[in-house]
């Protein structure tokens, strides 16, 4: 939002050098309504939460627990009652903070498939009923995955406990083709993780590590014209990027095969072990093409515009509408998300080897 | 039978004693009966007649020893009394005489300014208990029966003209100089002719405003405003506090027609809405209608704006030089050739640029971001007038209007390994051109030729150079994003008024207009150390005819009864699909007294072009766009009615109600982000409908040393788009459900003026809602629950504006305060968090008081 940044929003706050805010109170007392959220995977077993929703300005609701534990979660699929969900609460652990957090959903025994159509009913003696339905999209495979890697370089430092660890910077290039089933309107999300042998890992303090790490720097989305396409021209001229959004549809691509440029400007793949094991020289890069639904396209959507666009920068100083909020769950309140995967796996042996190799 | 033929007998005898009977009287313009009673003395007739038929019957009789017969025959000669002599009785009877054919004669000509020559629009000419009001070239027909009378001219501001016209059987030019008005008792300081109109003409909702208005209105920065001061009329909303928007009776912002000197203009905003386009140093009036509209115009729903631009002198040179705290303007106008040609040139120019290209370099200096910032906006306004003869006169007309924002941000040096730029420039504006023939073709036809061209342009740019060397290569990329958006338009049109007679005044005309629309047009150029590629929208241009045709007449049927009523046709012709329409326009006045009338009427506005913007600010991103095959022309019925009283020669009070319907409106679906920008722009938008209703009601004082108004509006407006707010009916942004405006001009002397306007006003609706949600996987995405398109109303807005004006010799000084008081109005709701970190409804509060000062050199 370079422009709106240097020019139009200074000028009109020059125009509001003292502008304020001041609290205040709505007499409108509208009551909570029930929200459903869940983002379904194909093949994978369901997890919806079911909240209420609370008035903004109540601290306490804030920061109370908003689950509704006692509602009857019914699952409906292609029409056909499948079963009611059962409530389960869980602890997650998250390994980069170490930090423990509770989870409270509605599971499903069932595992939903590619093609399905789900509904989700849910009912609640103090917030009434609230229902979604959602499709789960069919995977589309990624026919073809070509692999360039430059400009990297390689490390060898000693470390105190023994041994060296082992390091090579590389950029990557990745042309990921698919092709688009037409006849139908298809919405996407380019995702992608990391993955290392599993025989590098080893336990301390009760958690899992691995020998061998591979960080994958930011995805260059500039450099692929489709995940911006959800800007259009004037946006982009505002300066608004796609920065976050890998999500993206089959308008320009309808029915067409086409091919991914996927640029990493930054890798890194690390080792540490006294004995190199050429097992180790393996890392992977799981590029995963995401079939979505249109309700995790719109709300993705939804929220780039909330955060990023120019008229919710308008709209924050009363010169714009605001964003109207996307929902798909009766209520207005809750998102239910689909989604199907189609993996790829690459693995950067032999960058990683040739690098340390002429060290 | 002998009993009749005695009575006969009877009868002859009588009338033979009383006609034999002789008179000698002398009288000399005498009354009648004084007259009859000397006669009655001489004989013995009595005189019957009815009292009221002598009433100031004076007869002359000279008669020496005549029959009575005789006599009689001499006094009544040349009176409308007949006589009969039955018995001793002469009754007299009052005949009415045969009418004689009235003759008329057709006086016309202009009325001007003594000292500059320039017309002078809406000035009352009145001879014979009838008047007229002259055009906006000054022109003026009058029908009056013949004879000897006295023919009075008023302009406000200026003296009263007064001249006899001996009788004649030929028709009269007559022209009109009037001199500005210097007793002070009786200055007229806002130079209006409403006051004279109010229960005279049947318009409803219709305004002219006078330069000097406009520039006495207080406004934000002190930089005189056309709109700002229109924006004191009730019914109508100002929108965003500060902004030169205008909603006139629960209308959009883009169904006011903007005119300069007739031909239409579409950017009518600088600094993102904060001013007009229109110089008011280059301004001569305004004509304002909110209501009833003449059959001349269409093409918008809600008002029509006629800004009419100084001729300039016939006689001498004349300027000005205004200096504010945001900009410049200069006016300079006067004769080319004496008597013949005239000129009248306006530039304005801001300079913010000044500040802000050092100050935005200054403040970057130390950052890594370099950055230059620069906004500018500047229109001229030229004209040339010249006078064939005096039934003759051409004139060439332009405008320019601009605004320019450029940005750059540079980040690296030639010395570093790599290097960034980053340059937005955003341009845009308006030009018109215009070139126009008028003629007197009789002392009862005139008639205007005009061929124009208006061209709107909205630009935008982004170039980004993205340089790196590694290993003594060097890579580079230079992405270029450009958008342009334009209306090209050609008119050619021809307007007439015609004076068959002196009850009425036929206006009628003709147009075409070659429209060309380009809604959106988006080159890339991509370069790298690789190669480069360009893409370009495919064309996507929209060509489009409208030929429009009207005929007007205002006819005064008698002393109490007087029409307006025409007929708009239009015709649209696009992408092989032509839209008619037939806009027909009535307005009725019934003068109950000479100082009270009632009004009422109807009228239908066709609008085929409209604005797409998704802000309440004007934006360079705002596209004007015409219907498609997709959407119907919008139009609005408004039926409205009201009551005039000029309670004296100062005060005037007015009370106007209205209900219209708006049809085939167009607005963007509430969640158009989700479909695809690739789309055809016309797929994003909903159509739908809207109603509003309401009260306006005026008391204006236009004469004397203060001078001003009070108004209050009453309104409910609402929208029902089937794509937004799930179909449900729901308020207008600006459903401005009370007003209140006062206005006071006071002229203290000739060296002070002192001005204030005051504003109150119901909040604007907003959407709020009170209930939150988040989503299981973004925990810290708060999402607000769709409670209802503006179901929230700001808090009453209320502000005053002060200004006052010191004249010198050489020029004057304007110190005003916006918002006076500073009550820092809402304008916006947040959800927001309080210090302490809880979470807060919150409201925004915008702007304090600005003082600013002007200064005008007058030469």
């Amino acid at each position: 939002m370079a422009i709106l940044r240097n020019i139009i929003l200074p000028t009109l706050l020059a125009l509001t050098l003292s502008s304020c805010y001041t609290d205040f109170e709505p007499n409108s007392k509208e009551d909570p309504v029930l929200c459903i959220n869940s983002l379904i995977t194909a093949d994978e077993t369901m997890e919806v939460y079911v909240t209420h929703t609370w008035r903004y300005s109540d601290l306490e609701a804030t920061k109370s627990d908003k689950t509704v534990a006692d509602a009857k979660v019914s699952l409906y699929v292609n029409d056909q009652f499948v079963e009611d969900l059962y409530y389960d609460q869980w602890e997650v652990v998250d390994y980069s903070s170490g930090n423990t957090s509770e989870l409270k959903a509605y599971k499903s025994t069932y595992v939903p498939r590619q093609g399905d159509r789900i509904r989700i009913q849910a009912e609640s003696s103090k917030y009434g009923t609230a229902e979604a339905e959602v499709s789960i999209p069919i995977a589309v495979p990624l026919d073809d995955v070509e692999i360039m890697t430059y400009d990297s370089s390689g490390y060898e430092t000693a470390v105190e406990a023994g041994g060296v660890e082992n390091r090579v910077d590389f950029k990557a290039l990745i042309y990921a083709k698919f092709t688009d089933p037409a006849d139908q309107r298809n919405y996407y999300e380019l995702n992608y993780d990391t993955e290392v042998p599993e025989s590098s890992a080893y336990e301390y303090k009760g958690m899992k590590w691995h020998y061998v790490t591979l960080y994958a720097g930011s995805l260059d989305q500039d450099y692929e014209p489709i995940f911006s396409e959800h800007l259009d021209v004037l946006e982009s001229i505002m300066g608004a990027d796609a920065i976050g959004c890998t999500f993206f549809t089959d308008n320009q691509i309808s029915g067409k095969e086409y091919t991914l440029s996927l640029k990493f400007d930054y890798m890194e793949y690390l080792s540490y072990n006294k004995y190199m094991d050429d097992e180790f020289y393996h890392s992977y890069l799981n590029v995963r093409l995401a079939s979505v639904s249109p309700s995790y396209y719109n709300w993705e959507l939804y929220k780039w515009q909330d955060s990023e666009s120019f008229q919710s920068s308008l709209s924050d100083i009363g010169f714009a509408d605001q964003i109207v909020p996307y929902s798909n769950v009766s209520t207005g309140a809750g998102v239910v998300r689909a989604r199907s995967y189609s993996t790829y796996k690459i693995d950067f042996y032999d960058v990683v080897k040739s690098t340390l190799a002429n060290i | 039978m002998n009993r009749l033929i005695s009575l006969l007998l009877m009868a002859i005898i009588s009338i033979t004693a009383a006609t034999a009977q002789n008179v000698t009287i002398n009288a000399t313009n005498s009354p009648a009966n004084k007259v009859f009673a000397d006669i009655m003395k001489q004989t013995n007739v009595n005189f019957v007649y009815r009292a009221d038929i002598l009433k100031g019957v004076k007869v002359s009789v000279s008669a020496k020893n005549q029959p009575l017969r005789k006599v009689l025959d001499k006094m009544f000669e040349g009176t409308n009394i007949t006589y009969k002599i039955k018995g001793n009785n002469v009754t007299l009877q009052a005949v009415k005489k045969a009418a004689t054919p009235t003759k008329y004669i057709t006086i016309s000509g202009f009325v001007r300014d003594s000292d500059t020559k320039e017309a002078l629009v809406g000035a009352t000419v009145t001879a014979s208990g009838v008047g007229v009001t002259t055009n906006v070239h000054g022109f003026y027909s009058l029908h009056i029966p013949t004879g000897s009378t006295t023919i009075n001219v008023r302009y406000a501001g200026y003296d009263t003209s007064s001249r006899a016209i001996e009788k004649s059987n030929k028709d009269i030019a007559l022209d009109f100089a009037l001199s500005v008005v210097h007793e002070l008792e009786e200055f007229v300081v806002v130079g209006s002719h409403n006051h004279a109109i109010a229960t005279d003409s049947p318009e409803i909702g219709s305004s002219n405003l006078s330069s000097a208005i406009i520039k006495a209105t207080p406004v934000i920065f002190g930089e005189s405003d056309v709109v700002k001061t229109i924006q004191l009329e009730p019914g109508v909303s100002a929108g965003v506090e500060g902004m030169a928007g205008m909603y006139v009776h629960g209308g959009n912002s883009d169904e006011n027609l903007y005119m300069l000197d007739n031909i239409p203009l579409y950017q009518v905003n600088h600094f993102f809405g904060l001013f007009s386009a229109f110089n008011s140093s280059a301004l001569r009036n305004v004509d304002f209608y909110k209501s009833s509209f003449p059959a001349k115009y269409d093409g918008r729903l809600s008002s029509y704006m006629d800004v009419h631009t100084k001729d300039g002198s016939l006689e001498s040179h004349h300027g000005s030089l205004t200096l504010g705290l945001t900009s410049a303007a200069f006016n300079l106008d006067g004769p080319i050739k004496k008597g013949k040609t005239s000129y009248s040139i306006a530039a304005r120019r801001s300079w913010y640029d000044v500040l802000t290209i050092p100050a935005s370099k200054l403040i970057s200096a130390k950052q890594d971001d370099k950055l230059t910032l620069q906004y500018a906006f500047m229109d001229i306004n030229a004209k040339i007038n010249h006078n064939f003869s005096e039934r003759s006169r051409a004139f060439v007309n332009f405008y320019f209007g601009d605004d320019l924002v450029n940005t750059t941000t540079e980040d690296g040096t030639t010395m570093d390994t790599w290097y960034e730029k980053d340059k937005y420039k955003m341009h845009w504006g308006n030009i018109v051109a215009s070139a126009g023939w008028n003629y007197v073709y009789s002392s009862k036809l005139f008639g205007e030729v005009t061929a124009a061209y208006t061209r709107y342009y909205s630009s935008l740019s982004r170039d980004w150079y993205d340089e790196e060397i590694s290993d003594g290569t060097k890579t580079y990329s230079n992405d270029i994003i450009k958008t342009d958006n334009n209306i090209n338009d050609w008119i050619f049109r021809a307007d007439y008024e015609w004076q068959p007679s002196s009850s009425h005044k036929v206006n009628f005309g003709a147009s075409y207009t070659i429209h060309s629309f380009l809604p959106a047009r988006n080159t890339r150029t991509l370069s790298t150390h690789i190669g480069s590629y360009q893409t370009t929208d495919s064309v996507w241009r929209y060509r489009a005819h409208e030929a429009n045709a009207y005929i007007g007449d205002d006819w005064r049927l008698n002393k109490h009864l007087r029409a307006n009523f025409g007929i708009h046709a239009s015709l649209f012709n696009i992408e092989g699909k032509t839209h008619t329409a037939l806009s027909p326009r009535l307005s009725l006045r019934y003068r109950i007294r000479e100082d009270i009338a009632v009004k009422g009427g109807y009228s239908r506005t066709t609008q085929y072009i409209h604005q797409l913007d998704k802000s309440y600010i004007s934006l360079p991103t705002d596209q004007w766009v015409p219907i498609t095959n997709n959407f119907k022309p919008q139009t609005c019925d408004k039926v409205f009615a009201g009551g005039y009283w000029n309670i004296n020669k100062y005060y005037t009070l007015s009370v106007e109600a209205y209900y219209k319907w708006l049809n085939n409106l167009v607005d963007y679906y509430d969640t158009y982000y989700l479909l695809p920008t690739q789309m055809a722009w016309d797929k994003r938008l909903t159509s739908g409908k809207g109603t509003a209703k309401g009260v306006d009601i005026k008391v204006s004082k236009d004469i004397g040393r203060i001078t001003g108004q009070l108004s209050y509006s009453l309104m409910w407006a609402d929208r029902t788009f089937e794509g937004k707010n799930n179909g449900k009916t729901f308020p207008a942004r600006f459903d401005t459900r009370h007003k209140i405006n006062a206005l006071v001009m006071y002229h203290i002397n000739d060296i002070w003026e002192l001005n204030a306007s005051w504003t109150g006003q119901s909040g604007n609706m907003y959407t709020l809602s009170t209930q939150s949600w988040d989503n299981s996987t973004d925990l810290l995405f708060v999402v607000n629950v769709n409670q209802g398109i503006n179901n929230y109303r700001l808090p009453f807005y209320h502000r005053l504006d002060l200004g006052i004006t010191r004249h010198t010799h050489r020029g004057y000084w304007t110190i005003s305060l916006y918002n006076a008081y500073c009550n820092m109005n809402v304008v916006a709701l947040r959800y927001g968090y309080s210090t302490d970190g809880r979470p807060k409804f919150q409201k925004l509060h915008l702007i304090p008081i600005i003082p600013s000062f002007t200064y005008t050199w007058l030469f």
